[in-house]
């Protein structure tokens, strides 16, 4: 019983870690833009959203400019 | 402090930030940590096309005022805070501490502006990066 209830703590742990990875790994890979507003909220647009497209742009101009 | 030394400051307590600008609410660069002039004044140009963009998205989406931006690309990112009287705009390597950036970068902004230097502009080099 002992054995089982590992077992099950082990695969719930390593899933639990594997999806945390995976996301982490996927987020770092996408292009995604962030605004913060003086009320304290938050916004994040895709690379896709509209509104993303010339922040980025200009953002790529940044790191490019050199 | 003036600008430059606050970017001075900022390199050495931020060793994510790769490069870095400020730049004035009239568009005049003030500081930068490029010792290749038209490397900075482009930089602080896009960064000021970078946050007049976000700003614009800000009112489309009927969004309170925007205190700061950050874009996450692939290879870099790239933070943008702006005070009263400047913008400061970073260039920091991938996946960095967003909150300590933020916080820095509003850090060299408070101590610029403490310091009482809102009517000077001189537009120097911090260090020797190209």
């Amino acid at each position: 019983m002992a054995k089982r209830k590992a077992v099950a703590l082990a695969l719930a742990t390593s899933s639990l870690v594997g999806t945390v990875v995976f996301r982490r790994r996927r987020r770092q890979q996408q292009t995604r833009v962030d605004l913060y507003f003086d009320d304290g909220s938050m916004l994040a647009l895709d690379e896709d959203a509209p509104d993303a497209a010339a922040i980025v742009t200009a953002a790529r101009d940044v790191v490019e400019s050199v | 402090m003036d600008p430059t030394e606050a970017l001075t400051d900022l390199k050495q307590i931020s060793p994510q930030i790769q490069r870095a600008v400020i730049v004035r609410r009239d568009g005049v660069l003030e500081a930068s940590t490029l010792s290749d002039t038209a490397a900075a004044e482009r930089m602080a140009r896009s960064a000021v096309a970078l946050y007049e963009a976000a700003d614009r998205a800000r009112d489309g989406l009927g969004r309170p005022e925007l205190a700061q931006v950050e874009v996450a690309m692939r290879d870099a990112s790239v933070f943008a805070v702006r005070d009263a009287q400047r913008l400061v705009c970073a260039v920091t390597d991938v996946d960095p501490t967003v909150g300590l950036i933020f916080y820095d970068l509003k850090t060299s902004l408070r101590s610029i502006s403490e310091a009482g230097n809102d009517d000077t502009y001189p537009a120097e080099a911090t260090d020797g990066e190209a």
